[in-house]
């Protein structure tokens, strides 16, 4: 039996294979989570439980799978108006492009979340009071779908507002499906429908689950690196 | 040797396809014909342990050193590096055999 000689050299190598092997394994867990969340986000579990948006979500992190979809409810005052054009909302079993009323209720704790009205009107609202809001929370549009502009929204994304804004914002966006004062008068605008979104991770359950194997196979390779020549040298001496 | 090869060229097809095919069609071109060629990600994900094993195994028998042998596992994944992989396999291999 050969010794193996532990020299600084050996060390370092051995180190060097852990720290790759243990990224790679990382990076199938990584794909694993993945393959979980497709699974989830193609088929959404429709709660129609409405929830308290602080119980789902958390202001400055990503939406979780399971929140998307979800019914909430929020009480906060609304600090920002905007227009979101060119927005495709459902008629009926087609599509038709309106411009959306957006604004950001500012909620306790300093933070905020976009909240679609509905179809925006030329005489805009003016609502001083605290609101309470029922809608369902959806993630942000990833693509733009109007042309830049001021006090416009190319798409429906926190991201686009962070500097009009010192609060520290909800991922995603509601689509209000009512709103009241804090006397419970409900405050009329033209809403639009807010169906269950499919949304979709990119890829496929079984293609993560290809890269889980494959990373975790390479890291299996990584953990025996340090040995390649060793082997090399008895399989083909 | 031939497990390489056939690996290779099965591989370097695969890339092509996902590289020029797939990928193409989710982000840019003919969106909605993407789903036609969902199935070129998959098979080419199953298919390519197959070829770093393969690779692994070759490069073993043909003494490549460590850093050749990754690079030979890299070219899987490029669209035309197995083949150029699989050319330079079979010139060594007709060298040795000469």
């Amino acid at each position: 039996m050969t010794k193996i000689k532990l020299t600084k050299s050996a060390l370092t190598k051995g180190f060097a294979a852990l720290l790759i092997s243990l990224l790679f394994i990382e990076l199938g867990i990584w794909q694993l989570h993945r393959a979980q969340d497709s699974t989830k986000a193609s088929h959404p579990i429709i709660n129609r439980n409405v929830a308290s948006l602080d119980s789902i979500a958390q202001a400055g992190a990503n939406l979780s799978p399971m929140a998307i979809n979800r019914m909430v409810e929020m009480t906060g005052r609304y600090v920002k108006l905007y227009s979101a054009p060119n927005q495709p909302v459902a008629n009926g079993s087609s599509k038709r492009k309106v411009s959306l009323e957006v604004r950001i209720l500012k909620i306790s704790g300093n933070r905020g979340i976009l909240v679609v009205r509905g179809v925006d009107s030329t005489k805009s609202q003016s609502i001083g009071e605290d609101v309470k809001v029922i809608g369902r929370l959806y993630p942000r549009q990833s693509t733009d779908v109007a042309i830049p502009a001021k006090g416009g929204l190319t798409r429906l994304d926190p991201a686009l507002v962070t500097g009009d804004t010192k609060l520290e914002l909800f991922d995603g966006y509601v689509i209000a499906q009512l709103e009241q004062t804090s006397y419970g008068i409900a405050i009329n605008a033209m809403r639009i429908s807010a169906p269950i979104q499919i949304s979709k991770v990119s890829g496929y359950y079984w293609q993560h689950i290809t890269y889980v194997f494959i990373w975790w196979l390479l890291a299996l390779m990584a953990l025996g690196a340090p040995f390649y020549n060793r082997l090399r040298d008895k399989i083909a001496p | 040797m031939n497990r390489f090869r056939i690996m290779a060229i099965w591989c370097g097809v695969m890339s092509l396809l996902l590289w020029f095919v797939n990928v193409p069609t989710h982000y840019w071109i003919f969106k909605g014909s993407h789903h036609y060629f969902t199935w070129v990600a998959l098979v080419h994900g199953f298919t390519y342990p197959i070829y770093v094993l393969a690779a692994f195994h070759y490069c073993l028998k043909a003494r490549k050193s460590f850093n050749q042998t990754i690079l030979f596992i890299l070219a899987g994944t490029l669209p035309v590096a197995s083949f150029i992989a699989e050319r330079r396999a079979q010139a060594e291999f007709r060298a040795l055999s000469k």
